[in-house]
């Protein structure tokens, strides 16, 4: 069998052991493990064992936990309904509004979490609810609810670049930084559209229960203000480069700690617990599909995959942009089935050597795949977003959540398009900030 | 059988406290690294070692327990209850994955152990300490997926979400 039919073998048989329910990590783990025995016997194993354990031994990836501690903390606490409700009452006499309020909110809830999924949470634990109450559809509620919360790992801090910049020795400060523009660009884009198909479809959208006044308005920005000032404190410590990732993580996430405790009284024990025991656990999916990706990737190298499917793509001889189209036909295929950071850590050794011969900046690509990977949040089975709201409202269909995020979903593929024809708009900001990239 | 599992539940929940414990130390060793640098001008190498070492505990002791339970996103390996056929294939996948890393986890650890491996920066450290979550974990891992298969065998359905559940940890 040739490298590239094995290849193609091996992502069957994973797509096939994902579908029928087998976890991501086990999934990755087992192909592995066929792939070394079945190549080289018992004796494959123990070079493996090290490259499983050694891909944990790195200090940066502590970032990883803690800026899900930051994200907990926040998504427990009414942090996030309190920003929503605080952006409705502002909003109250724009049509689709409450849509908006939901993408503004998730916007900036994006800023204090890492993933796609907490940010869901935080919005839309009491913002879809009141979507459905007030008359909107259900495809628009969901839809806007799921497509927005993926700006969780475009905006910073992210954890999808956190793995990208370990996994290709990046600076994840300067993958935040480029990721910035773009997250507000999207935010804009969504924007856009939810007001537009407010307007063009009455019928889909609901209205406000009432007006507001000024101080009803103004009611809820103090308790948002540290918050944004910790947003803003992360960034800076980003682009001014004055501390490391897992540093800014660790005090960004005891201050975030410290705000839910003061603000919503949440310093009781059994709070901290809860905490501690829900980063914990995404901590741990995480981790360990970060260990899983990088030993099938030490048996894809050792079967000498990567390279000949390099060469494969190289032999095509296709055009820049023919290589990004490609490439991103392979990241939306690969997302169908497999979560973010394990497409980075499999897919990285093949995709990096093609962009960095044809002269793509890294940086850039890396908010490329991330947008790509916040479409992958959104599609069946494995979308994460849509599970968290099958989970807030389980009488949804995810047919229906999936129909409701389609005009997103094209959105953020005209955000790509757009990043290809003027890349300034992801790699502007850290030249200025940050200067050329290295 | 479902005292079996609810056993062997109750042992990997007692580890992904550890693990809980170990992402706690993290943040505190992190915190102390930036007081140390920042305020006191005294960088110190040796708990930026430790942390990396805390992040193979903290995967390799919470793995059985969040995968035997689910976490609130992730596809839960028990509690989805997707049939015998198909159960039986998830549970031997991963018991494949869990058998292979005990036994060379062991071996990992009696090299680590003969070898006298030390920590670079914190060189007080022998390595074995940080590499007993390796084999530990994954006997554990494979402890859950043959109760598991024995419940299948049985004919009887996973209790292990519901034991997370008696146990206060709800999906």
């Amino acid at each position: 069998m040739t490298p590239l039919m094995l290849g193609l073998a091996v992502s069957a048989s994973l797509a096939v052991l994902i579908v029928i329910g087998v976890p991501v990590a086990f999934a990755l783990g087992g192909v592995a493990i066929g792939l070394l025995v079945w190549h080289e016997g018992l004796a494959g194993l123990m070079p493996a064992a090290d490259a499983l354990v050694s891909s944990l031994e790195d200090f940066t990836l502590v970032s990883v936990p803690l800026f899900i501690l930051m994200g907990v903390a926040a998504s427990l606490s009414p942090a996030g309904g309190d920003m929503r409700e605080m952006i409705k009452r502002w909003l109250h006499k724009m049509p689709g509004g409450l849509v908006v309020a939901n993408i503004c909110a998730s916007t900036l809830f994006s800023a204090l979490s890492s993933t796609g999924a907490a940010t869901c949470l935080a919005v839309g634990r009491e913002g879809l609810p009141e979507l459905r109450e007030r008359r909107y559809s259900d495809a628009a509620a969901t839809g806007a609810l799921a497509a927005a919360a993926t700006l969780g790992i475009l905006i910073p801090p992210s954890l999808t670049m956190i793995v990208y910049g370990i996994a290709g020795d990046f600076s994840i400060a300067r993958l935040f930084v480029a990721g910035l523009l773009p997250g507000l660009a999207l935010t804009l884009l969504f924007v856009l559209w939810a007001f537009v198909a407010a307007r063009r479809w009455k019928g889909r959208f609901g209205g406000f229960a009432r007006g507001y006044t000024r101080g009803e308005m103004m009611m809820l920005v103090p308790r948002a203000v540290p918050f944004i000032v910790l947003v803003a404190a992360v960034i800076y410590a980003f682009w001014s480069g004055i501390a490391s990732p897992p540093e800014v993580a660790a005090v960004a996430a005891v201050a975030c700690i410290i705000f839910v405790a003061v603000l919503y009284g949440m310093w009781r024990e059994r709070d901290l617990v809860a905490i501690l025991r829900e980063s914990t656990r995404e901590s741990v999916a995480v981790l360990i599909i970060i260990a899983a990706a990088a030993l099938f990737d030490f048996a894809l190298v050792r079967l000498g995959i990567p390279d000949t499917v390099a060469v494969a793509i190289a032999d095509l001889r296709l055009p820049p942009f023919g290589l990004i189209a490609l490439l991103n036909v392979l990241l939306f295929v690969a997302g169908l089935f497999l979560p973010p950071v394990a497409i980075i850590l499999v897919l990285l050794p093949i995709i990096l050597p093609l962009l960095l011969a044809t002269g793509f900046d890294p940086y850039w690509f890396g908010v490329v795949m991330t947008l790509n990977f916040q479409i992958a949040l959104l599609t069946p089975p494995v979308g994460a977003n849509l599970h968290v709201v099958r989970h807030l409202a389980p009488d949804i269909r995810t047919g229906t959540i999936v129909r409701g995020a389609l005009p997103y979903i094209f959105l953020i593929v005209a955000e790509i398009v757009l990043l290809c024809v003027i890349p300034e708009i992801a790699t502007w900001l850290p030249d200025q900030l940050m200067g050329p990239a290295p | 059988m479902n005292a079996l599992i609810r056993t062997v539940t109750a042992i990997s929940r007692f580890f992904a406290g550890i693990a809980a414990a170990m992402v706690a130390t993290s943040l505190v060793l992190v915190c102390q690294m930036v007081v140390m640098e920042y305020a006191l001008g005294v960088p110190a190498p040796w708990p930026s070692e430790i942390v990396s070492y805390l992040m193979m505990g903290v995967a390799f002791f919470g793995t059985p327990y969040v995968f035997a339970t689910g976490g609130h996103v992730a596809i839960g390996l028990f509690t989805h209850r997707p049939g015998r056929i198909r159960g039986a294939i998830v549970v031997l996948v991963s018991l494949g994955f869990a058998m292979a890393f005990t036994v060379t986890g062991v071996a990992l650890l009696a090299k680590a152990v003969s070898e006298g491996w030390k920590a670079d920066d914190a060189a007080w450290m022998a390595l074995w300490i940080p590499y007993l979550s390796f084999p530990l974990g994954a006997a554990l891992l494979a402890l859950q997926c043959l109760a598991e298969l024995a419940a299948i065998v049985s004919g009887r359905e996973s209790t292990a979400g519901d034991a997370a559940d008696a146990a206060g940890f709800p999906d």
